[in-house]
């Protein structure tokens, strides 16, 4: 996070040397980081108690009242609203319409100052719990200090319906059962995919141990899964996927987890009591040593658990735990999947200058035969699934590759005269690829020499123009506008659209200054 | 055929002791009933190569420490019996479904054993000086306690499963532990529960059953001790001692041989030029003299014949346990050790000495042309010898005894090619197959470089193949462990020399068979407990890994 507060404007704006002054103009602006949303890029204020919303699609600013101070903000995933904490413990959920206006937010009253937020899915329900602390928005941990009390529950969290107003369920509080630890981080599974078509489950990860319920009974105790029983056994489960249904596998989930060499395949009966936390069976998958990444995938054979780490590919039957290990001609630590192309593996490492090309279908049979290594030829910073043609974008520090999986076709652009490739971001028709550039490995915040680059990926053709300032880069794709953050404690952007840059069309840059300004003298 | 007793052993948390144990037994019998029936129960280890291939313990056996200890697993019939020591449960795995039963027993049990081919197996649970009976064919299975009059440390069953034995192996006794029963044994009767103490001499061993008599015979630090199978009319089991030496101050420690019938027993002293011969049943006692101190021994499969190797005087000794009579022959190069073959009248003769002292060999000795040459002691012995690639830990015969394993020993430093052939070779942990061939073929040697140090061969002789486990040791554990640990399986297919190369998961503890399924399974070292089976019934079968066999106890 930026401070401003470091930089804090005390505005010393006089409007009347004889009147008494408004105490807005005694109080720095202290605005968090950007967030972007589906359509506006907003900043807290946070000394105030509201938010500044920018909608580049009609040009305007738009102030969100809160009622109190924000401490805490959580986006949504997909970018349709998000979710702020005030220092009177209500939750306001904020939206934007169509046109990037705010619509008037739902608030809930809380008891607690919950730190972090899952969202479901589906989006509608989130819950609010004491895991590892949100910094959206660049909020710190004493913007909470000294809130709800000195004593709270960290196995407490609290179920948001966000398409229901507040009422005396909502939000619903749950205070897991504890064993000596408390949930790092919680996932939703999508409705329906484990344990049955009513259930909507959650897995709360702590140290040891994952507790489980199920959204549609919230009163029913939750299931506490142990991952070992050793006095060592100290693996924490950080994320689980769903395991492809097929024949024999029934509904199931894999976890992956830190301090193991094992993931755990949870397995679930449809059939359960709806009125009580679905109750797995755990099976542990060997999945190796310094395992680094993990996809699931259906092959022909039925469902596999791929596994990668120490140079080789681990393919794991869940159904028997036979695991067939491949060695592999680099040492690449991350597995992607295209998700038009979910068979096609491409395996990478960060700053490697080659990527590994994986046949997941048949790699349990073929081998070595399956697997093609690939020259980049730029250090891999992200690998990135464009939608039109099977296409990924591997980004770089020097460099953007655009790569077809199905002939492995390669396009190459580089960065010249030694500057340096920041944020790079698709456009959401995968057409145009917009990025940061500037002199220097990494940009210094402020530093003058910053571009806004553009590149149409079916012609080729580029254009950059330089850029007063540069914080950050947001995509809008409800707007379809990219959106450059600068460096101005009054607020500063600059926001384009991707055809517009490429094409260099006259006003293809509209730039807003002393955004947090707009409206000062109305508050 | 033979059994060997002695009092090394290796502590159960040497993950490889077990099949280190039947390494050392070489062909032994225990070694081929493992092969066709189940798991192989370790036992002594004097074998040059197997310290080298045990190693020490390693930052990660440390880590292990403080992971759930599991016995050593016994085999049934369907099931695979693993004691859980910190649980009080017995945990039996279905070998097909991979389901596990937890049966819940006494306090701490540290050991099972099945009735061979039955699911039916005792848990010798020394925390509560309990032996707990198992009767899994019942549903539910059925639990019997039955509280022991003094504190033991290890369980057998007769052939029959009629009785369960107990002694102490002072070598397993940790901190603490009560050793109170130097000199007892336990018989107890699964039938009737009845628990009966027999005296023994000092530091009894594990009972062996020979044929099909009607003793146990108990190689204690006092001398042989026979134990009736069936109590006398009084009930009761009244136990003989016989010295298996006529000096009675190098009665401890004696390396004794057993053979098949238990007519013979032979022994010798480390350090002395001589064996004895024992015959239990007329309490005879014959010593026999050698040109020096032997340094192997080895009986043949019919239990009449001792091949007695002196590498020093360069002689291979053959010495006919009825008459006592000896018959030595010279060696072209001081072999000094030995394996006889099950009953294809050869014996394999090698050397372990270290390359710079002796070329890496073996030799295949025709025992029918050494007893049926009358020339005088003295005349060279009518061998065929091939050279082995590298230097030889130990060797043991397939159990039909037409091929030998070689365990190699390894010098320091990482193995590259780029080093040349004889620096890479030297350095490579690695095996040899030897097809003895025939008279007219000679032995064949097929060299097996690993990416890891084997720890032993598992035979099955039934399907033609054997079973080579590989660990190459956690990083750090020594100067040239890798970087990553690397543990495999090894299957050779002996028909054809072959071999395939199966990924552990985790680093292999124990190897056994569930002969009736047709599978294998091999326990590993794993915090929550691990074990793979391999189908025996198609050569590409996988691996079936189950991991954390008390895992679905801890959902609640």
């Amino acid at each position: 996070m930026i401070r401003f507060g470091l930089l804090s404007l005390v505005l010393g704006v006089t409007l009347c040397a004889a009147c008494e002054r408004e105490s807005v103009f005694d109080r720095p602006i202290s605005a968090g980081d950007a967030v972007a949303l589906d359509r506006v890029v907003l900043w807290p204020l946070k000394g105030e108690s509201s938010l500044v919303a920018y909608s580049p699609r009609d040009d305007r600013v738009h102030e969100v009242e809160l009622g109190a101070r924000p401490v805490r903000m959580f986006r949504h995933p997909e970018g349709l609203g998000v979710l702020v904490l005030t220092a009177d413990l209500r939750l306001s959920w904020v939206r934007f319409d169509d046109a990037g206006r705010p619509v008037a937010p739902r608030t809930y009253t809380l008891d607690a100052p919950f730190e972090s937020a899952t969202f479901a899915p589906e989006g509608d329900v989130v819950l609010l719990h004491h895991g590892n602390p949100s910094t959206e928005g660049g909020f710190e941990p004493e913007d909470v200090a000294g809130l709800g009390g000195g004593l709270r529950n960290p196995n407490a969290l609290v179920v948001v319906d966000l398409e229901a107003d507040a009422s005396e369920t909502n939000p619903q509080r749950r205070d897991l059962r504890a064993f000596g630890s408390r949930p790092s981080s919680v996932q939703v599974i999508p409705r329906g995919t484990l344990a049955g078509e009513s259930r909507r489950v959650v897995f709360a990860y702590a140290e040891g141990y994952v507790s489980i319920f199920d959204l549609a009974a919230p009163d029913a105790v939750d299931v506490v899964v142990r991952l070992g029983l050793a006095a060592s056994a100290l693996a924490t489960a950080t994320g689980a996927e769903v395991l492809p249904t097929g024949e024999g596998t029934g509904t199931s989930a894999v976890l992956r987890a830190t301090g193991t060499t094992d993931v755990f395949l949870l397995s679930f009966e449809t059939d359960g009591d709806p009125q009580a936390s679905p109750r797995p069976v755990i099976a542990a998958l060997p999945a190796g040593r310094g395992m680094t990444d993990l996809a699931l995938y259906t092959t022909p054979r039925g469902p596999r658990v791929f596994t990668l780490g120490g140079g080789r590919l681990g393919v794991v039957d869940p159904e028997t735990g036979a695991r067939v290990e491949v060695a592999l001609p680099e040492a690449v630590t991350r597995l992607f999947r295209h998700p038009e192309r979910p068979g096609h593996a491409v395996l990478w490492s960060l700053d490697g200058e080659n990527v590994v090309h994986v046949d997941l279908d048949t790699v349990e049979t073929e081998r070595g035969r399956a697997v093609a290594v690939q020259r980049i030829g730029l250090g891999a910073r992200a690998l990135t699934a464009l939608p039109t043609q099977s296409t990924v974008l591997v980004s770089g520090v020097y460099g953007i590759a655009v790569l077809t999986l199905e002939d492995r076709g390669l396009s190459n652009y580089e960065t010249g005269d030694g500057r340096s490739l920041e944020t790079v971001l698709p456009s959401s028709d995968g057409r145009f690829v917009v990025g940061i550039l500037s002199y220097g490995q990494y940009a210094s915040y402020g530093q003058d020499s910053t571009s806004l680059l553009g590149l149409d990926l079916e012609s080729g053709a580029t254009a950059d123009v330089e850029v007063a300032s540069y914080l950050s880069l947001h995509a809008l794709p409800g707007a379809d506008r990219f959106v450059v953050v600068g460096f101005d404690t009054t607020g500063r952007l600059t926001s384009v659209r991707a055809d517009a840059l490429v094409n260099r069309s006259p006003g293809a840059l509209r730039v807003r200054e002393h955004l947090f300004l707009e409206g000062l003298f109305e508050r | 055929m033979r059994k060997k007793s002695t009092h090394a052993r290796w502590p159960y948390w040497v993950a490889v002791g077990s099949m280190l144990g039947q390494w050392a037994c070489g062909a032994g019998e225990e070694g081929l009933k493992s092969g066709e029936s189940g798991y192989f129960d370790g036992g002594s280890s004097e074998s040059p190569g197997a310290s080298d291939a045990a190693g020490g313990p390693s930052p990660e056996d440390e880590v292990e420490a403080s992971a759930l200890t599991f016995g050593p697993p016994a085999v049934g019939a369907t099931h695979v019996w693993v004691p859980s020591r910190d649980n009080d449960l017995v945990l039996r795995i279905d070998a097909v479904t991979r389901e596990i039963e937890p049966v819940s027993v006494a306090d701490a049990p540290s050991a099972v054993v099945t009735r061979p081919g039955r699911e039916f197996g005792v848990a010798l649970c020394p925390g509560s000086d309990e032996l707990v009976l198992i009767d899994a064919e019942a549903s539910p299975s059925q639990v019997r306690f039955v509280p022991l009059p003094r504190h033991f440390n290890r369980a057998t069953l007769d052939p029959s499963g009629a009785t369960a034995w107990l002694w102490f192996e002072f070598d397993d006794a940790t901190a603490g532990e009560d050793t109170g029963a130097l000199q007892d044994l336990a018989v107890v009767d699964l039938e009737t529960e009845a628990v009966e103490l027999v005296t023994t001499g000092f530091r009894p061993q594990k009972p062996v059953f020979p044929g099909n008599g009607d003793v146990a015979y108990v190689v204690t630090d006092d001398g042989l001790g026979l134990v009736p199978l069936e109590p006398n009319a009084r009930g009761e089991r009244i136990g003989q001692l016989l010295a298996t030496t006529e000096d009675p101050f190098l009665q401890a420690g004696r390396e004794v041989y057993i053979t098949e019938d238990g007519r013979f027993v032979v022994s010798r002293a480390p350090a002395e030029a001589a064996l004895t011969i024992l015959e239990p049943e007329t309490e005879s006692l014959r010593t026999v003299a050698l040109a020096g101190t032997p340094t192997d021994l080895d009986l043949s499969f019919d239990g009449r014949i001792a091949l007695v190797m002196l590498r020093d005087e360069q002689k291979v000794v053959r010495v006919d346990l009825s008459t006592a009579t000896t018959r030595t022959l010279t060696l072209p190069v001081p072999l000094g050790s030995a394996a006889m073959a099950a009953d294809t009248g050869r014996a394999l003769l090698y050397t372990t000495l270290p390359e710079g002292e002796l070329s890496p060999r073996i030799a295949v000795l025709d025992l029918a042309a050494f007893a049926e040459d009358e020339a005088d002691d003295g005349g060279e012995a009518p061998l065929v010898q091939r050279p082995a690639r590298k230097e030889i830990a130990g060797a043991t015969l397939s159990p039909d005894g037409r091929r030998a394993f070689l365990l190699h020993r390894r010098g320091p430093g990482q193995p590259d090619p780029a080093l040349g052939e004889d620096e890479f070779l030297r350095r490579s942990p690695g095996w040899s197959l030897v097809d003895l061939g025939d008279a007219a073929t000679g032995p064949f040697v097929r060299l097996v470089t690993t990416p890891a140090d084997p720890l032993g061969v598992f035979w099955l002789g039934a399907e033609d193949l054997a079973f080579v486990p590989l660990d190459s040791g956690a990083p750090g554990s020594t100067p040239d462990a890798p970087e990553v640990r690397v543990h495999r399986l090894q299957v050779v297919d002996l028909a054809r020399a072959s071999v395939r190369d199966l990924a552990l998961p985790s680093p292999p503890e124990t190897i056994g068979v569930l002969a009736d399924l047709e599978r294998l399974f091999i326990t590993q070292t794993h915090t929550e407990g691990r074990i793979s089976f391999l189908s025996l019934d198609r050569p590409d079968a996988p691996l079936e890994t189950l991991s954390g066999y008390l895992l679905n106890g801890g959902i609640e």
